[in-house]
């Protein structure tokens, strides 16, 4: 019954707002200044806020995960970063995230590894990364 | 006379109004089209098809493995979540209305809003109410404790490739602490299953445990009673106990239900006063700007 009232939550915290598209990635980028800075929890309460404001933004999603990957909480990670690659299915960081999140379960290794192959066949940042990460992995 | 012939300008622009409230402004048109070409965002239309869709059906839980499975169903929510430059009110820069006009124009949009407001929440009682009938009316033995965090869970879950049962209730319930319950909210909503944003909120972190424990002793009972009826020794009394649940949560939500009505039929009522209060307020300006027309009027008479 309450599965049929649909159409509600539309529209976003963000939206309400008045919050701009350029004005999230300001706060997101903000974000991951005080992760690369080490400031975690800071970085978690930032993106924990972008993340409500605007549930679409899959950068803010693709971020936190590595706050909770940092905070030593895989599962919350994975929650996280399946939301990002559901989002933005055709970007490298988001499937990144997603095979990272992957990793730590060892019924879903496999299938993080593969993902990170695919990523590494790839060019930029991420392929580095993802070719770093299997090799750590012993692949 | 050529207050006059400003009177008559200002009479055919009330009627200008007239007409916009009836029918599309017809001047707005080229104007918006101008501004979306002109690098705006346009605001988002709503169609049917971008609505958040539920899913529609659970991923195979002997899915092969590679990557966990994917509800193809779980599209998440359209457009980018933020806001765009609204063009509902473009009209008021158009240099070529009348104050007039404008206000005409901009009490027909206000208006629209506020009935749009209205038929939601409207049909949010609706909702409401049929909920509350289907819970009291239904006689069937159902699941105690209703639609839980933990059912949330389970329905989002498998949308994200993961099941619940394969993770183990222990990490589960270490995940949701961990995730604040406005994230776990965020992420249903992005995951386009918005319903369930309002149980996973109540998901804070003091909460969750005592949800979840309730939950998992709720369905150890059932497996209990599931148990108990299989033997077939006490199904009469399996059955009355059964009963006597979900009597005792139909109890409590139509007691619950009483001031949530109230709520609703207040903010109705704030709905259609703040209405009233518009139609006031431009009332009170048309016949202001009149009195100070027909005083002029009357000065050069």
């Amino acid at each position: 019954m309450g599965l049929e009232t649909e159409g509600q939550g539309e529209g976003t915290l963000a939206e309400a707002v008045g919050l701009t598209e350029e004005l999230g990635e300001t706060i997101a980028g903000l974000a991951e200044r005080e992760l690369a800075a080490g400031r975690v929890e800071a970085a978690r309460v930032i993106l924990e806020g972008l993340v409500v404001s605007n549930p679409r933004e899959a950068r803010g999603w693709i971020l936190l995960a590595r706050v909770h990957r940092g905070l030593g909480q895989p599962l919350a990670a994975r929650f996280c970063a399946e939301v990002a690659a559901i989002l933005a299915p055709e970007l490298p960081e988001a499937l990144l995230a997603r095979a990272e999140g992957l990793l730590p379960f060892e019924e879903e290794r496999s299938g993080g590894l593969e993902l990170l192959g695919r990523l590494a066949a790839g060019e930029g940042a991420v392929a580095v990364r993802a070719a770093a990460l299997r090799t750590a992995a012993g692949v | 006379m050529s207050m006059i012939s400003s009177v008559t300008s200002a009479a055919a622009n009330l009627a200008t109004g007239f007409e916009a409230i009836t029918t599309p402004p017809p001047r707005a048109t080229p104007l918006l089209s101008a501004k979306g070409a002109g690098g705006a965002k346009p605001a988002p239309i709503k169609t049917p098809a971008s609505k958040p869709a539920a899913p529609k059906a659970a991923p195979k839980p002997g899915a092969a493995k590679p990557a966990p499975p994917r509800t193809p169903a779980a599209k998440p929510a359209a457009g980018t979540g933020y806001a765009s430059a609204g063009t509902d009110f473009a009209f008021l820069k158009d240099p070529t209305l009348s104050v007039e006009e404008k206000l005409f124009r901009f009490m027909c949009a206000i208006a629209k809003r506020n009935d749009d407001a209205v038929v939601k929440k409207m049909e949010e009682m609706k909702g409401e109410a049929a909920r509350a009938a289907a819970r009291s009316g239904s006689t069937a033995p159902k699941k105690s404790g209703g639609f839980t965090v933990w059912s949330a869970l389970k329905t989002i879950f498998p949308v994200l490739g993961f099941t619940a049962k394969a993770l183990g209730d222990a990490k589960v319930k270490s995940m949701v602490s961990q995730l604040s319950g406005p994230v776990l909210a965020a992420g249903a909503s992005a995951l386009g299953l918005p319903m369930l944003a309002p149980l996973a909120l109540s998901a804070a972190p003091d909460l969750t445990g005592a949800i979840l424990d309730m939950k998992l002793g709720d369905e150890a009972s059932e497996v209990g009673r599931t148990g108990s009826r299989s033997t077939g020794g006490s199904s009469g009394s399996s059955g009355s106990g059964g009963s006597t649940t979900s009597s005792g949560s139909a109890t409590s939500s139509g007691a619950a239900s009483g001031p949530n009505e109230q709520v609703q039929l207040m903010e109705l009522q704030r709905l259609i006063d703040k209405q009233k209060e518009m139609f006031a307020m431009v009332s009170n300006i048309l016949r202001a700007q009149h009195d100070t027309r027909m005083s002029i009027i009357g000065n050069v008479r």
